[in-house]
Protein backbone atom coordinates (compact mmCIF):
# COMPACT_ATOMS: atom_id res chain seq x y z
CA UNK A 1 0.00 0.00 0.00
CA UNK A 2 2.91 2.20 0.23
CA UNK A 3 5.94 2.72 -1.66
CA UNK A 4 8.72 0.81 0.45
CA UNK A 5 9.90 -2.49 -0.12
CA UNK A 6 7.53 -5.12 1.25
CA UNK A 7 8.12 -6.63 4.62
CA UNK A 8 8.69 -10.38 5.50
CA UNK A 9 10.08 -12.52 7.94
CA UNK A 10 13.83 -13.53 8.11
CA UNK A 11 13.38 -17.16 8.57
CA UNK A 12 10.69 -19.75 9.43
CA UNK A 13 11.83 -20.53 12.92
CA UNK A 14 11.50 -17.04 13.17
CA UNK A 15 8.23 -16.55 12.72
CA UNK A 16 7.66 -19.54 14.62
CA UNK A 17 9.14 -18.15 17.55
CA UNK A 18 7.80 -14.30 16.82
CA UNK A 19 3.85 -16.35 17.43
CA UNK A 20 5.10 -18.54 20.17
CA UNK A 21 6.50 -15.25 21.99
CA UNK A 22 3.43 -13.32 21.56
CA UNK A 23 1.61 -16.27 22.92
CA UNK A 24 4.23 -16.98 25.91
CA UNK A 25 3.09 -14.39 28.75
CA UNK A 26 2.35 -13.54 32.11
CA UNK A 27 -0.46 -15.64 31.92
CA UNK A 28 1.94 -19.10 31.31
CA UNK A 29 3.91 -18.85 34.33
CA UNK A 30 1.11 -17.29 36.93
CA UNK A 31 -2.73 -17.50 35.52
CA UNK A 32 -2.60 -21.00 34.59
CA UNK A 33 -1.20 -22.72 37.94
CA UNK A 34 -3.65 -20.92 39.86
CA UNK A 35 -6.42 -21.93 37.36
CA UNK A 36 -5.29 -25.62 37.30
CA UNK A 37 -5.14 -25.20 41.34
CA UNK A 38 -8.42 -23.60 42.31
CA UNK A 39 -10.41 -26.00 39.36
CA UNK A 40 -9.58 -29.74 40.65
CA UNK A 41 -5.57 -29.81 39.93
CA UNK A 42 -4.87 -32.75 37.49
CA UNK A 43 -8.27 -33.06 36.48
CA UNK A 44 -8.21 -30.01 35.24
CA UNK A 45 -5.94 -31.24 32.36
CA UNK A 46 -8.77 -32.66 30.91
CA UNK A 47 -11.39 -30.00 29.99
CA UNK A 48 -8.14 -28.09 29.33
CA UNK A 49 -6.44 -30.48 26.43
CA UNK A 50 -10.18 -31.21 25.42
CA UNK A 51 -10.72 -27.19 25.06
CA UNK A 52 -6.20 -27.36 23.07
CA UNK A 53 -8.13 -29.90 20.27
CA UNK A 54 -11.30 -28.39 19.77
CA UNK A 55 -10.53 -24.44 20.01
CA UNK A 56 -7.17 -24.06 20.01
CA UNK A 57 -5.52 -25.59 17.72
CA UNK A 58 -8.05 -25.10 15.16
CA UNK A 59 -8.74 -21.43 15.54
CA UNK A 60 -4.98 -21.08 15.63
CA UNK A 61 -4.64 -22.94 12.51
CA UNK A 62 -7.60 -21.18 10.68
CA UNK A 63 -5.82 -17.67 11.36
CA UNK A 64 -2.83 -18.31 10.10
CA UNK A 65 -4.46 -19.74 7.24
CA UNK A 66 -6.45 -16.62 6.55
CA UNK A 67 -3.39 -14.15 7.65
CA UNK A 68 -1.19 -15.74 4.92
CA UNK A 69 -4.16 -15.66 2.19
CA UNK A 70 -4.68 -11.85 3.11
CA UNK A 71 -1.31 -11.16 2.66
CA UNK A 72 -0.79 -12.51 -0.85
CA UNK A 73 -3.95 -9.82 -1.79
CA UNK A 74 -1.77 -7.32 -0.46
CA UNK A 75 -3.41 -7.05 3.12
CA UNK A 76 -1.61 -7.36 6.90
CA UNK A 77 -4.42 -6.14 8.87
CA UNK A 78 -7.31 -7.80 10.25
CA UNK A 79 -9.68 -5.38 8.84
CA UNK A 80 -8.46 -5.84 5.38
CA UNK A 81 -8.06 -9.51 5.86
CA UNK A 82 -11.10 -10.26 7.56
CA UNK A 83 -12.99 -7.87 5.00
CA UNK A 84 -11.97 -10.45 2.69
CA UNK A 85 -12.27 -13.53 4.34
CA UNK A 86 -16.40 -12.26 5.41
CA UNK A 87 -16.33 -10.67 1.79
CA UNK A 88 -17.61 -7.30 2.76
CA UNK A 89 -17.98 -4.39 4.99
CA UNK A 90 -19.54 -6.14 7.67
CA UNK A 91 -16.30 -8.56 7.89
CA UNK A 92 -13.72 -5.21 7.80
CA UNK A 93 -15.59 -3.52 10.52
CA UNK A 94 -15.47 -6.34 12.88
CA UNK A 95 -12.22 -6.85 11.91
CA UNK A 96 -11.17 -3.71 13.70
CA UNK A 97 -11.29 -5.17 16.71
CA UNK A 98 -8.15 -7.28 15.43
CA UNK A 99 -6.34 -4.37 15.71
CA UNK A 100 -8.40 -2.86 19.28
CA UNK A 101 -7.51 -5.83 21.19
CA UNK A 102 -3.43 -5.69 20.76
CA UNK A 103 -3.46 -1.71 21.10
CA UNK A 104 -5.53 -1.89 24.06
CA UNK A 105 -4.35 -4.97 25.78
CA UNK A 106 -0.85 -2.46 25.20
CA UNK A 107 -2.24 0.48 26.95
CA UNK A 108 -1.76 -0.98 30.08
CA UNK A 109 0.24 -4.75 29.41
CA UNK A 110 3.02 -2.64 29.07
CA UNK A 111 3.08 -1.51 32.93
CA UNK A 112 2.69 -4.72 33.68
CA UNK A 113 5.85 -5.57 32.10
CA UNK A 114 6.96 -2.25 33.57
CA UNK A 115 6.57 -4.07 36.88
CA UNK A 116 8.80 -6.90 36.03
CA UNK A 117 11.46 -4.50 35.21
CA UNK A 118 11.51 -2.97 38.60
CA UNK A 119 11.32 -5.95 40.34
CA UNK A 120 14.24 -7.72 38.51
CA UNK A 121 15.92 -4.43 39.04
CA UNK A 122 15.23 -4.90 42.40
CA UNK A 123 16.30 -8.53 42.54
CA UNK A 124 19.72 -7.81 40.77
CA UNK A 125 20.18 -5.64 44.05
CA UNK A 126 19.02 -7.58 46.97
CA UNK A 127 15.77 -8.51 46.79
CA UNK A 128 12.13 -6.26 47.77
CA UNK A 129 13.71 -5.58 51.27
CA UNK A 130 11.91 -8.59 53.03
CA UNK A 131 13.11 -9.93 56.41
CA UNK A 132 12.68 -13.77 55.99
CA UNK A 133 12.60 -14.35 59.80
CA UNK A 134 9.64 -12.28 60.50
CA UNK A 135 6.06 -13.55 60.64
CA UNK A 136 4.01 -14.34 57.46
CA UNK A 137 1.67 -11.85 58.15
CA UNK A 138 3.98 -9.16 58.13
CA UNK A 139 5.48 -10.38 55.10
CA UNK A 140 2.14 -10.69 53.43
CA UNK A 141 1.58 -6.84 54.59
CA UNK A 142 5.17 -5.88 53.22
CA UNK A 143 4.45 -7.69 50.25
CA UNK A 144 1.07 -6.04 49.23
CA UNK A 145 2.05 -2.40 50.50
CA UNK A 146 5.39 -2.68 48.30
CA UNK A 147 3.15 -3.53 44.78
CA UNK A 148 0.44 -1.51 45.93
CA UNK A 149 3.92 1.31 45.98
CA UNK A 150 4.82 0.19 42.40
CA UNK A 151 2.05 0.36 41.08
CA UNK A 152 0.48 3.41 42.01
CA UNK A 153 -2.62 1.41 43.22
CA UNK A 154 -3.71 3.93 46.47
CA UNK A 155 -4.80 6.78 44.29
CA UNK A 156 -5.12 8.01 40.89
CA UNK A 157 -1.72 10.06 39.88
CA UNK A 158 0.20 8.45 42.81
CA UNK A 159 3.20 7.42 40.56
CA UNK A 160 3.47 10.94 39.59
CA UNK A 161 3.51 12.30 43.54
CA UNK A 162 6.03 10.03 44.95
CA UNK A 163 7.37 12.22 47.72
CA UNK A 164 10.94 10.11 48.36
CA UNK A 165 12.19 10.27 44.63
CA UNK A 166 12.10 12.79 41.92
CA UNK A 167 10.77 10.42 39.51
CA UNK A 168 9.13 7.43 40.62
CA UNK A 169 11.66 4.90 39.83
CA UNK A 170 8.46 2.26 38.02
CA UNK A 171 7.99 5.84 35.95
CA UNK A 172 11.94 5.07 34.96
CA UNK A 173 11.28 1.43 34.26
CA UNK A 174 7.97 2.10 32.04
CA UNK A 175 10.12 4.99 29.87
CA UNK A 176 12.76 2.27 29.33
CA UNK A 177 10.44 -0.57 28.48
CA UNK A 178 8.61 1.82 26.09
CA UNK A 179 11.57 2.75 24.33
CA UNK A 180 12.97 -0.58 23.86
CA UNK A 181 9.34 -2.12 22.54
CA UNK A 182 9.04 1.28 19.86
CA UNK A 183 12.62 0.70 19.03
CA UNK A 184 12.21 -2.88 18.30
CA UNK A 185 8.87 -2.85 16.00
CA UNK A 186 10.85 0.33 14.41
CA UNK A 187 13.04 -1.97 13.13
CA UNK A 188 10.37 -3.88 11.31
CA UNK A 189 9.48 -7.65 11.21
CA UNK A 190 13.05 -9.90 10.79
CA UNK A 191 15.37 -7.11 12.48
CA UNK A 192 13.39 -6.16 15.85
CA UNK A 193 10.70 -8.90 16.25
CA UNK A 194 11.94 -11.51 14.96
CA UNK A 195 15.52 -10.91 16.63
CA UNK A 196 14.20 -10.55 19.70
CA UNK A 197 12.35 -13.39 20.18
CA UNK A 198 15.09 -15.63 18.11
CA UNK A 199 17.20 -14.58 21.67
CA UNK A 200 14.46 -14.19 24.47
CA UNK A 201 12.71 -17.24 23.45
CA UNK A 202 15.75 -19.82 24.42
CA UNK A 203 17.00 -17.67 26.93
CA UNK A 204 13.25 -18.45 28.78
CA UNK A 205 13.55 -21.90 27.78
CA UNK A 206 17.03 -21.76 29.68
CA UNK A 207 16.71 -19.69 33.09
CA UNK A 208 13.19 -21.38 33.59
CA UNK A 209 14.12 -24.98 32.92
CA UNK A 210 17.48 -24.21 35.49
CA UNK A 211 14.90 -22.60 37.96
CA UNK A 212 12.63 -25.73 37.64
CA UNK A 213 15.42 -28.13 38.70
CA UNK A 214 16.34 -25.66 41.53
CA UNK A 215 12.62 -26.18 42.68
CA UNK A 216 12.48 -30.07 41.91
CA UNK A 217 15.25 -30.51 44.03
CA UNK A 218 14.69 -28.47 47.05
CA UNK A 219 16.14 -30.30 50.20
CA UNK A 220 12.89 -31.40 52.13
CA UNK A 221 11.39 -29.52 54.07
CA UNK A 222 13.13 -26.61 52.61
CA UNK A 223 10.61 -24.13 54.20
CA UNK A 224 9.87 -23.16 57.61
CA UNK A 225 6.21 -24.78 56.70
CA UNK A 226 7.33 -28.64 56.85
CA UNK A 227 5.92 -28.78 53.63
CA UNK A 228 7.87 -31.06 50.94
CA UNK A 229 8.34 -30.81 47.11
CA UNK A 230 5.89 -33.34 46.84
CA UNK A 231 3.16 -31.70 48.88
CA UNK A 232 3.44 -28.72 46.37
CA UNK A 233 3.44 -30.69 43.45
CA UNK A 234 0.34 -32.54 45.20
CA UNK A 235 -1.39 -29.36 45.60
CA UNK A 236 -1.50 -28.69 42.34
CA UNK A 237 -1.72 -31.95 40.36
CA UNK A 238 -3.58 -34.36 42.39
CA UNK A 239 -6.75 -34.63 40.84
CA UNK A 240 -10.02 -33.67 42.14
CA UNK A 241 -12.64 -35.08 39.90
CA UNK A 242 -15.25 -33.59 41.44
CA UNK A 243 -14.38 -30.41 39.96
CA UNK A 244 -15.37 -32.05 36.75
CA UNK A 245 -19.18 -31.70 37.36
CA UNK A 246 -19.21 -27.51 37.73
CA UNK A 247 -19.63 -26.01 34.42
CA UNK A 248 -16.88 -23.35 35.60
CA UNK A 249 -14.07 -25.52 35.54
CA UNK A 250 -15.10 -26.27 31.83
CA UNK A 251 -14.92 -22.68 30.86
CA UNK A 252 -11.82 -21.89 33.29
CA UNK A 253 -10.02 -24.59 31.12
CA UNK A 254 -11.25 -23.12 27.65
CA UNK A 255 -10.51 -19.91 29.04
CA UNK A 256 -7.03 -20.59 30.22
CA UNK A 257 -6.47 -22.60 26.47
CA UNK A 258 -7.99 -19.04 24.60
CA UNK A 259 -6.40 -16.33 25.65
CA UNK A 260 -3.31 -18.21 26.34
CA UNK A 261 -2.43 -19.25 22.68
CA UNK A 262 -2.96 -15.47 21.65
CA UNK A 263 -6.01 -16.83 19.06
CA UNK A 264 -8.26 -14.34 18.14
CA UNK A 265 -6.29 -11.89 18.97
CA UNK A 266 -5.18 -10.41 15.99
CA UNK A 267 -1.59 -10.81 16.05
CA UNK A 268 -1.56 -14.21 14.32
CA UNK A 269 -2.91 -13.06 11.32
CA UNK A 270 -0.80 -10.16 10.89
CA UNK A 271 2.46 -12.05 11.34
CA UNK A 272 1.04 -14.50 9.08
CA UNK A 273 0.36 -11.96 5.96
CA UNK A 274 4.46 -11.63 5.92
CA UNK A 275 4.36 -15.50 4.80
CA UNK A 276 4.60 -16.79 1.05
CA UNK A 277 2.28 -19.00 -0.26
CA UNK A 278 4.61 -21.50 -0.11
CA UNK A 279 5.09 -20.83 3.60
CA UNK A 280 4.07 -23.58 5.70
CA UNK A 281 1.30 -22.40 8.39
CA UNK A 282 0.03 -25.82 9.32
CA UNK A 283 2.98 -27.31 11.33
CA UNK A 284 4.77 -23.59 11.82
CA UNK A 285 0.99 -23.00 13.74
CA UNK A 286 1.09 -26.33 15.84
CA UNK A 287 4.99 -25.56 16.76
CA UNK A 288 4.34 -22.61 18.04
CA UNK A 289 1.26 -23.96 20.26
CA UNK A 290 2.86 -26.61 21.08
CA UNK A 291 5.94 -24.60 22.52
CA UNK A 292 3.47 -22.32 24.16
CA UNK A 293 1.86 -25.33 26.36
CA UNK A 294 6.02 -26.36 26.93
CA UNK A 295 6.05 -22.79 28.80
CA UNK A 296 2.43 -23.42 30.58
CA UNK A 297 2.35 -27.05 31.42
CA UNK A 298 5.99 -27.52 32.22
CA UNK A 299 7.49 -24.51 33.63
CA UNK A 300 4.06 -22.64 34.56
CA UNK A 301 2.70 -25.61 36.27
CA UNK A 302 5.41 -27.41 38.04
CA UNK A 303 7.83 -24.14 39.29
CA UNK A 304 5.58 -21.49 40.93
CA UNK A 305 2.66 -22.83 43.01
CA UNK A 306 5.31 -26.06 44.05
CA UNK A 307 8.18 -23.64 45.41
CA UNK A 308 4.96 -21.52 46.94
CA UNK A 309 3.70 -24.08 48.68
CA UNK A 310 7.19 -25.35 49.94
CA UNK A 311 8.14 -22.03 51.52
CA UNK A 312 4.93 -20.09 52.34
CA UNK A 313 2.30 -22.77 52.73
CA UNK A 314 -0.87 -23.58 51.62
CA UNK A 315 -2.96 -21.10 52.99
CA UNK A 316 -0.36 -18.55 51.78
CA UNK A 317 0.16 -19.61 48.31
CA UNK A 318 -4.56 -20.10 47.71
CA UNK A 319 -4.29 -16.20 48.10
CA UNK A 320 -2.54 -15.80 45.62
CA UNK A 321 -3.95 -18.25 43.15
CA UNK A 322 -6.58 -16.04 43.21
CA UNK A 323 -5.41 -13.56 40.36
CA UNK A 324 -2.42 -13.27 38.08
CA UNK A 325 -0.74 -10.43 39.26
CA UNK A 326 -1.41 -11.79 43.22
CA UNK A 327 0.65 -14.62 42.67
CA UNK A 328 3.51 -13.33 40.99
CA UNK A 329 4.34 -10.24 42.52
CA UNK A 330 2.70 -10.68 46.19
CA UNK A 331 3.43 -14.48 46.67
CA UNK A 332 6.59 -15.23 45.27
CA UNK A 333 8.54 -12.49 46.48
CA UNK A 334 8.00 -14.19 49.96
CA UNK A 335 9.27 -17.41 48.69
CA UNK A 336 12.30 -16.22 47.09
CA UNK A 337 13.04 -13.98 50.52
CA UNK A 338 12.96 -17.61 52.12
CA UNK A 339 14.67 -19.52 49.43
CA UNK A 340 18.66 -20.42 49.36
CA UNK A 341 20.10 -17.97 47.11
CA UNK A 342 16.81 -15.87 46.56
CA UNK A 343 18.02 -12.74 44.94
CA UNK A 344 19.54 -14.74 42.13
CA UNK A 345 16.45 -16.80 41.47
CA UNK A 346 14.01 -14.16 41.68
CA UNK A 347 16.15 -11.90 39.19
CA UNK A 348 15.78 -14.72 37.30
CA UNK A 349 12.37 -15.49 37.51
CA UNK A 350 10.99 -11.88 37.17
CA UNK A 351 13.89 -11.67 33.66
CA UNK A 352 11.78 -14.54 32.78
CA UNK A 353 8.67 -13.03 33.11
CA UNK A 354 9.95 -9.36 31.22
CA UNK A 355 10.79 -11.35 28.41
CA UNK A 356 7.80 -13.36 28.15
CA UNK A 357 5.49 -10.00 28.07
CA UNK A 358 8.23 -7.96 25.90
CA UNK A 359 7.62 -10.96 23.07
CA UNK A 360 4.14 -10.30 23.62
CA UNK A 361 3.95 -6.49 23.84
CA UNK A 362 6.14 -6.38 20.43
CA UNK A 363 3.58 -8.37 18.66
CA UNK A 364 0.36 -5.71 20.28
CA UNK A 365 2.15 -2.56 18.68
CA UNK A 366 3.12 -4.10 15.10
CA UNK A 367 -0.68 -5.58 14.17
CA UNK A 368 -1.49 -1.25 14.35
CA UNK A 369 1.67 -0.39 12.63
CA UNK A 370 0.58 -2.38 9.70
CA UNK A 371 -2.93 -0.86 9.94
CA UNK A 372 -1.90 2.67 9.79
CA UNK A 373 0.57 1.97 6.86
CA UNK A 374 -1.90 -0.07 4.46
CA UNK A 375 -5.05 2.35 5.39
CA UNK A 376 -2.84 5.54 5.44
CA UNK A 377 -0.11 5.00 2.75
CA UNK A 378 2.21 5.97 5.68
CA UNK A 379 5.57 5.00 5.38
CA UNK A 380 7.38 3.26 8.74
CA UNK A 381 8.78 6.64 10.36
CA UNK A 382 5.32 7.74 10.63
CA UNK A 383 3.24 4.85 11.13
CA UNK A 384 5.78 4.09 14.20
CA UNK A 385 5.54 7.62 15.20
CA UNK A 386 1.56 7.34 15.21
CA UNK A 387 1.45 3.99 16.97
CA UNK A 388 4.48 5.85 19.56
CA UNK A 389 1.74 8.97 20.34
CA UNK A 390 -1.58 6.53 20.21
CA UNK A 391 0.03 3.95 22.56
CA UNK A 392 1.93 6.86 25.07
CA UNK A 393 -1.80 8.00 25.59
CA UNK A 394 -3.24 5.13 26.36
CA UNK A 395 -0.10 4.06 28.81
CA UNK A 396 0.05 7.34 30.29
CA UNK A 397 -4.37 7.11 31.02
CA UNK A 398 -4.05 3.95 32.53
CA UNK A 399 -0.87 5.24 34.46
CA UNK A 400 -2.87 8.17 35.97
CA UNK A 401 -5.73 6.42 36.81
CA UNK A 402 -4.08 3.28 38.58
CA UNK A 403 -6.26 3.80 41.72
CA UNK A 404 -7.50 -0.18 42.20
CA UNK A 405 -6.17 -0.95 39.01
CA UNK A 406 -9.83 -0.64 37.42
CA UNK A 407 -9.17 1.37 34.20
CA UNK A 408 -6.96 -1.01 33.51
CA UNK A 409 -8.79 -4.13 34.36
CA UNK A 410 -12.23 -2.86 32.58
CA UNK A 411 -10.15 -2.62 29.43
CA UNK A 412 -8.73 -5.89 29.91
CA UNK A 413 -12.26 -7.44 30.58
CA UNK A 414 -13.56 -6.50 27.42
CA UNK A 415 -10.88 -5.06 25.01
CA UNK A 416 -8.53 -8.41 26.30
CA UNK A 417 -11.16 -10.63 26.62
CA UNK A 418 -14.44 -10.82 26.11
CA UNK A 419 -13.98 -9.06 21.98
CA UNK A 420 -11.20 -11.71 22.19
CA UNK A 421 -13.98 -14.57 22.30
CA UNK A 422 -15.74 -12.17 19.47
CA UNK A 423 -13.00 -12.14 16.92
CA UNK A 424 -12.46 -15.91 17.24
CA UNK A 425 -16.32 -16.69 16.49
CA UNK A 426 -16.05 -14.31 13.59
CA UNK A 427 -12.69 -16.08 12.35
CA UNK A 428 -14.22 -19.76 12.63
CA UNK A 429 -17.23 -18.88 10.83
CA UNK A 430 -15.52 -17.01 8.10
CA UNK A 431 -13.01 -20.22 7.47
CA UNK A 432 -15.47 -22.72 8.15
CA UNK A 433 -18.65 -21.07 6.70
CA UNK A 434 -18.57 -18.10 4.98
CA UNK A 435 -15.28 -18.74 2.35
CA UNK A 436 -15.84 -22.75 2.65
CA UNK A 437 -14.16 -25.30 4.48
CA UNK A 438 -12.51 -27.05 1.59
CA UNK A 439 -11.66 -23.89 0.49
CA UNK A 440 -10.26 -23.02 3.20
CA UNK A 441 -8.19 -26.03 4.15
CA UNK A 442 -7.23 -26.29 0.63
CA UNK A 443 -5.36 -23.35 1.19
CA UNK A 444 -4.04 -23.73 4.91
CA UNK A 445 -2.30 -27.06 3.02
CA UNK A 446 -0.51 -24.90 0.00
CA UNK A 447 2.75 -25.69 0.99
CA UNK A 448 2.15 -27.59 4.21
CA UNK A 449 4.64 -29.93 5.77
CA UNK A 450 1.93 -32.19 7.43
CA UNK A 451 -1.54 -32.68 6.94
CA UNK A 452 -4.68 -31.44 8.80
CA UNK A 453 -6.23 -34.46 9.66
CA UNK A 454 -9.67 -35.16 8.22
CA UNK A 455 -11.34 -34.84 11.91
CA UNK A 456 -10.70 -31.63 11.93
CA UNK A 457 -13.08 -31.12 8.95
CA UNK A 458 -15.68 -31.36 11.57
CA UNK A 459 -14.03 -30.35 14.55
CA UNK A 460 -13.51 -26.37 12.59
CA UNK A 461 -17.14 -26.65 11.47
CA UNK A 462 -19.09 -27.79 13.75
CA UNK A 463 -17.64 -28.47 17.21
CA UNK A 464 -15.27 -25.28 17.51
CA UNK A 465 -17.90 -22.82 16.63
CA UNK A 466 -20.41 -24.56 18.81
CA UNK A 467 -17.55 -24.80 21.98
CA UNK A 468 -16.95 -21.18 21.57
CA UNK A 469 -20.91 -20.34 21.57
CA UNK A 470 -21.04 -22.02 25.05
CA UNK A 471 -17.49 -20.44 26.02
CA UNK A 472 -19.28 -16.90 25.14
CA UNK A 473 -22.51 -17.76 26.73
CA UNK A 474 -21.50 -19.02 29.75
CA UNK A 475 -18.80 -16.14 30.07
CA UNK A 476 -21.54 -13.24 29.70
CA UNK A 477 -23.85 -15.17 32.16
CA UNK A 478 -21.24 -14.93 34.87
CA UNK A 479 -19.66 -12.06 34.52
CA UNK A 480 -22.02 -9.38 33.03
CA UNK A 481 -25.10 -10.14 35.46
CA UNK A 482 -25.11 -8.72 39.20
CA UNK A 483 -24.28 -12.43 41.03
CA UNK A 484 -26.77 -13.89 43.35
CA UNK A 485 -26.36 -16.21 45.70
CA UNK A 486 -28.16 -19.89 45.65
CA UNK A 487 -31.38 -18.68 47.45
CA UNK A 488 -31.55 -15.38 44.74
CA UNK A 489 -30.64 -12.63 47.28
CA UNK A 490 -27.39 -10.45 45.90
CA UNK A 491 -23.51 -10.91 46.74
CA UNK A 492 -22.46 -8.30 49.21
CA UNK A 493 -18.91 -7.16 49.21
CA UNK A 494 -16.92 -7.10 52.54
CA UNK A 495 -18.36 -4.02 53.21
CA UNK A 496 -21.97 -4.59 52.98
CA UNK A 497 -22.59 -3.13 49.58
CA UNK A 498 -24.04 -4.89 46.68
CA UNK A 499 -21.57 -6.83 44.41
CA UNK A 500 -22.73 -5.56 40.32
CA UNK A 501 -21.90 -7.22 37.57
CA UNK A 502 -19.57 -5.94 34.38
CA UNK A 503 -22.65 -4.52 33.09
CA UNK A 504 -24.09 -2.48 35.87
CA UNK A 505 -20.63 -1.79 36.75
CA UNK A 506 -20.59 0.57 33.17
CA UNK A 507 -23.34 2.34 34.65
CA UNK A 508 -22.60 3.24 38.22
CA UNK A 509 -18.65 2.84 38.50
CA UNK A 510 -16.36 6.41 37.17
CA UNK A 511 -13.14 4.57 36.66
CA UNK A 512 -15.27 2.03 34.36
CA UNK A 513 -16.74 4.36 32.45
CA UNK A 514 -13.06 5.92 32.18
CA UNK A 515 -11.87 2.73 30.56
CA UNK A 516 -14.75 2.55 28.23
CA UNK A 517 -14.13 5.80 27.28
CA UNK A 518 -10.74 4.79 25.98
CA UNK A 519 -11.91 2.16 24.62
CA UNK A 520 -14.85 3.48 22.85
CA UNK A 521 -12.24 6.51 21.14
CA UNK A 522 -10.07 4.12 20.47
CA UNK A 523 -12.67 2.32 18.55
CA UNK A 524 -13.63 5.47 16.93
CA UNK A 525 -10.16 6.35 15.45
CA UNK A 526 -10.28 2.85 14.11
CA UNK A 527 -13.19 2.69 12.58
CA UNK A 528 -12.48 6.28 10.93
CA UNK A 529 -8.93 4.67 9.50
CA UNK A 530 -10.47 1.87 7.97
CA UNK A 531 -12.86 3.73 6.81
CA UNK A 532 -10.51 5.86 5.02
CA UNK A 533 -8.26 2.84 3.96
CA UNK A 534 -11.73 1.33 2.34
CA UNK A 535 -11.58 4.45 0.19
CA UNK A 536 -7.66 3.99 -0.94
CA UNK A 537 -8.34 0.46 -0.97
CA UNK A 538 -11.22 0.54 -3.72
CA UNK A 539 -8.81 3.40 -5.72
CA UNK A 540 -6.11 0.87 -5.96
CA UNK A 541 -8.39 -1.45 -7.68
CA UNK A 542 -7.55 -4.00 -4.65
CA UNK A 543 -10.26 -6.75 -4.54
CA UNK A 544 -10.90 -5.82 -0.41
CA UNK A 545 -14.31 -7.86 -0.49
CA UNK A 546 -12.52 -11.12 -1.59
CA UNK A 547 -14.34 -11.52 -4.79
CA UNK A 548 -11.41 -12.58 -7.02
CA UNK A 549 -8.85 -15.22 -6.35
CA UNK A 550 -5.62 -14.58 -4.63
CA UNK A 551 -2.67 -13.71 -6.82
CA UNK A 552 0.29 -16.59 -6.08
CA UNK B 1 -6.59 -31.12 51.39
CA UNK B 2 -2.53 -31.29 50.90
CA UNK B 3 -1.56 -34.45 50.62
CA UNK B 4 1.85 -36.03 49.08
CA UNK B 5 1.82 -36.00 45.13
CA UNK B 6 -0.27 -39.61 44.75
CA UNK B 7 0.05 -42.34 41.95
CA UNK B 8 -3.00 -40.58 40.39
CA UNK B 9 -1.21 -37.34 40.62
CA UNK B 10 2.04 -38.27 39.24
CA UNK B 11 0.31 -39.64 36.28
CA UNK B 12 -1.61 -36.51 35.33
CA UNK B 13 1.43 -34.64 35.77
CA UNK B 14 3.58 -36.96 34.10
CA UNK B 15 1.25 -37.24 31.25
CA UNK B 16 0.50 -33.80 30.65
CA UNK B 17 4.24 -32.40 31.13
CA UNK B 18 5.41 -35.73 29.08
CA UNK B 19 2.93 -35.00 26.42
CA UNK B 20 3.75 -31.76 25.72
CA UNK B 21 7.33 -32.36 26.11
CA UNK B 22 7.21 -34.91 23.26
CA UNK B 23 4.95 -32.32 21.13
CA UNK B 24 7.14 -29.90 21.30
CA UNK B 25 9.95 -32.25 20.56
CA UNK B 26 8.35 -33.53 17.47
CA UNK B 27 7.63 -30.34 16.04
CA UNK B 28 10.82 -28.82 16.09
CA UNK B 29 12.10 -31.99 14.94
CA UNK B 30 10.21 -31.85 11.87
CA UNK B 31 10.60 -28.20 11.40
CA UNK B 32 14.12 -28.30 11.32
CA UNK B 33 14.81 -31.40 9.47
CA UNK B 34 12.60 -30.30 6.29
CA UNK B 35 14.07 -28.36 3.94
CA UNK B 36 12.71 -24.80 3.85
CA UNK B 37 10.88 -24.87 -0.05
CA UNK B 38 8.96 -27.96 -0.76
CA UNK B 39 6.88 -28.93 -3.30
CA UNK B 40 3.08 -28.40 -2.30
CA UNK B 41 1.41 -31.11 -0.77
CA UNK B 42 -2.16 -32.08 -2.84
CA UNK B 43 -4.50 -29.60 -1.82
CA UNK B 44 -7.61 -30.35 0.50
CA UNK B 45 -8.17 -33.00 2.95
CA UNK B 46 -5.91 -35.16 5.03
CA UNK B 47 -5.92 -38.58 4.95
Amino acid sequence: MTNQPAQQWGSRLGVILAVAGSAVGLGNFLRFPGNAAENGGGAFMIPYFLALLFLGIPIGWAEWAMGRYGGRKGFHSAPGIMGIWCKGGAGRYLGVLGVLIPLGVYFYYVLIESWCLYYFWEYLSGGIGLDPSSAIEVQVKQTREHFAWVTGDSAHGALFADKDHVVHPMLVAFGLTVVGNIWFVYRGLSKGIEAVCKYAMPVMAVLGITILIRVLTLDAPAGTTGQTVSDGLGYLWNPNFEKLGDFKTWLAAAGQIFFSLSVGFGVIINYASYMKKKDDVVLSGLTASATNEFFEVVLGGLITVTASVVFVGVAVTAMGTGGTMSLGFKTLPMVFAQMPGGAFFGAAFFLILFLAAITSSLSMLQPTKAFLEEALGVDKRVSTLMVTAWGLIGNFLVLWFSKGGTVAGTIDFWVGTFFILVVAAVQIIAFGWIFGLERGLEEAHHGAQIRIPRVFQIIIKYVAPAYLLVVIVGFCWNNLPDPKNADGTPVLNADGSRKLGELSKIFTNGDVQIGWAIILVTIIGLVTVTTIGAKRWRAQGLDLDGQLPAKD
Amino acid sequence: MLANLTALGWTFMLLSCGGVTFLTYWCFKKVLSTPHDEPDLPGGLGP
